[in-house]
């Protein structure tokens, strides 16, 4: 199939990323990376959200699957990053099939409202259990678990992280782009557009969603895992609704095209609550201001709000 | 097993914590079960109610004036959140959702900046203990419970045989054909608003005495009120208040046998079970692809 101009354009993104490091601050550095792997995630919300058009309000949960699963790897069973990682998306992956089971046959409010109710179960079962998880405080992993010690000999912390995150970017964007002009990236967007016409045609849409969460779900749960193995450290925090809610945001800002809109979201948010942290906690501010916002300019947000209006009349 | 004071204990306490989650829920039964509107600033506004009794009994004020004040500031509260934003986009689902949480944000920041990071406590006006046979229980909190319960049936029946239910039922229906009817869309929405606002704003102030009041309580009871709502069947109150009761009992009895966080996980999970096989039609529908 014919590339959508979108993904030439998408691609881009890495290249423009990789030839700008050497021109940041050390600040900005730091800064860039975390917005990076954070827009893994908002990659893996975006393909949930305007692929088949599902608002979650707990993809939360399936980000702090990834951390936690890769963080008690690293800490519990044996320090290697990279089978950490591997075990970090694994056990998001399942829970999101096991929470897209039960989700992706519900729609409307009690979809969101599940998907809420459920990330917060898990967030209070994490905050429990803190004998295991560390609770609020968190584990700190050693050393030899994060994969900044593993770049070590070739790479400063800082560009271990960057690079890293550059690396981990570059696959999520290209996966995403191979995935929307794939034969299955087409079904999907069928699935949003039009789920009974398509079921009419003998497609099992459940099935198609179930597996569009699941990837959503790994995704997210990549980002999760590379947040513990890059900063050694997972906490419960990274599961609270806050981080449900904040992929929304940078998706509805990014705007329609899911090959760069979820970046682009990502970065602006985040160098905007950067900007805010003067404030008393001013991050989370921005964020409810941001979301308040863009409730209120219903104009530019059209596409998302007829996504919803598709999704809804169908579950209707 | 375990000795049958502590069943006696469990069973008065799941009443009374049932009957309070009850009344928490009434408000968003209204606005969400009846009026189809996801107001997630639900729980914000049962933490500002329980915020503004402790800032009235830090002012040296009698707590029987919060039960006063709490209800009207929270009530104005829901008023302008509605005539400010949910408004101007007709309670649209979407961006109802995505505002109110935006609100529940700023909400919660004020009401850190207003409490602190340290849960606060009012100490109740007037605590008698009662003596059940083999176990005692504070006067103040099931006189609360007593209260909860008797204002949520009272709500129910005040909403079902009153013009009220039948106005709010027929705006959120076909605004247009209400319209045309000559009822003011508008003006019953925030009928509906105050009423749910006052509501919960006195549930907050009601429940202060005996709750940690603390920034981030809003989301607990927010959870609590939606999963109430849901069980009880959307729309209709009394469904919400005989959910409220039978969960606040299911999750004391629980609270029996396993650790109070593990006991709540678990009746969020069934509770989560139940509405997804109920909107499927079966639980065998769930796990069939």
């Amino acid at each position: 199939m014919r590339p959508r101009p979108t993904n030439i354009a998408a691609l881009i993104i890495p290249v423009i990323l990789a030839a700008a490091y050497p021109a940041l601050p050390d600040y900005q550095k730091a800064l860039m990376s975390r917005v990076l792997i954070l827009s893994i995630y908002s990659y893996g919300y975006a393909v949930c959200f305007q692929m088949i058009g599902v608002m979650s309000l707990g993809h939360a949960a399936l980000f702090a699957a990834g951390m936690y699963g890769a963080g008690f790897y690293a800490f519990y069973v044996s320090p290697d990053p990279f089978p950490a990682l591997s075990v970090g998306v694994a056990s998001s992956v399942l829970l999101s099939m096991l929470l897209g089971v039960l989700a992706m046959r519900v729609g409307g409010h009690y979809l969101m409202i599940g998907t809420l109710l459920a990330s917060q179960t898990l967030y209070l079962a994490a905050l429990h259990f803190n004998d295991i998880t560390g609770g609020e405080q968190g584990l700190v992993l050693r050393g030899e678990a994060t994969i900044v010690r593993a770049l070590k000999p070739l790479l400063s912390e800082l560009d271990a992280r960057y690079v890293a995150s550059l690396l981990a970017l570059t696959v999520a964007v290209v996966g995403i782009t191979l995935l929307t002009s794939s034969r299955l990236g087409r079904l999907l967007l069928a699935v949003r557009d039009d789920e009974e016409k398509l079921e009419s045609l003998g497609y099992n849409t459940s099935l198609l969603k179930l597996l569009a969460f699941s990837i959503s779900g790994a995704l997210s749960g990549a980002s999760g895992s590379l947040i513990a193995l890059l900063y050694g450290y997972v906490g419960a925090g990274y599961a609270g609704v806050l981080n449900s809610v904040e992929p929304v945001l940078w998706v509805l800002v990014g705007g329609p095209y899911v090959e760069f809109g979820p970046f682009l979201g990502c970065l602006l948010v985040n160098l905007l609550a950067d900007a805010a942290r003067a404030l008393l906690r001013g991050h989370v501010l921005v964020v409810g201001a941001g979301l308040v916002a863009f409730a209120l300019a219903t104009g530019r947000l059209r596409w998302a709000y007829q996504l919803m209006a598709r999704w809804r009349s169908r579950a209707a | 097993m375990f000795p049958s004071e502590n069943l006696g204990l469990a069973v008065v306490d799941g009443l009374v914590n049932g009957s309070v989650i009850a009344f928490i829920a009434l408000g968003l039964a209204i606005v969400f079960g009846i009026m189809n509107v996801v107001n997630l600033t639900h729980g914000e506004l049962y933490m500002f109610g329980a915020m503004i009794s402790w800032l009235l009994v830090q002012a040296a004020l009698p707590y029987a004036s919060a039960l006063v004040v709490a209800p009207l500031l929270v009530g104005g509260l829901a008023v302008v959140i509605n005539m400010l934003i949910l408004q101007r986009f007709e309670h649209e689902p979407g961006q109802t959702v995505l505002a109110t949480f935006g609100l529940l944000l700023i909400m919660q920041q004020v009401g850190l900046a207003v409490l602190g990071p340290a849960p606060r406590s009012i100490p109740p006006p007037f605590n008698p203990i009662i003596e059940f046979s083999g176990f005692s229980y504070s006067g103040f909190k099931l006189l609360a419970g007593m209260i909860s319960l008797a204002a949520s049936l009272l709500v129910w029946i005040g909403v079902e045989r009153s013009r009220i239910g039948p106005l709010l039922r027929a705006a959120q229906e076909n605004r247009l054909m209400a319209e045309s009817l000559g009822i003011n869309t508008s003006r019953v929405f925030m009928i509906g608003f105050v009423l749910a606002g006052s509501l919960v704003g006195l549930a907050g102030a009601l429940t202060s005495p005996f709750r940690q009041i603390h920034f981030l309580m809003g989301f607990d009871a927010l959870a609590m009120s939606f999963v109430v709502v849901v069980l009880g069947g959307v729309g209709r109150i009394g469904g919400t208040i005989a959910a409220g009761v039978a969960l606040g009992l299911l999750e004391s009895l629980a609270a029996l046998f396993l650790a109070p966080t593990v006991a709540r996980v678990l009746t969020l999970t069934l509770a989560l079970i139940y509405i997804v096989a109920r909107r499927l039609g079966s639980v065998k529908g769930v796990w069939r692809y």
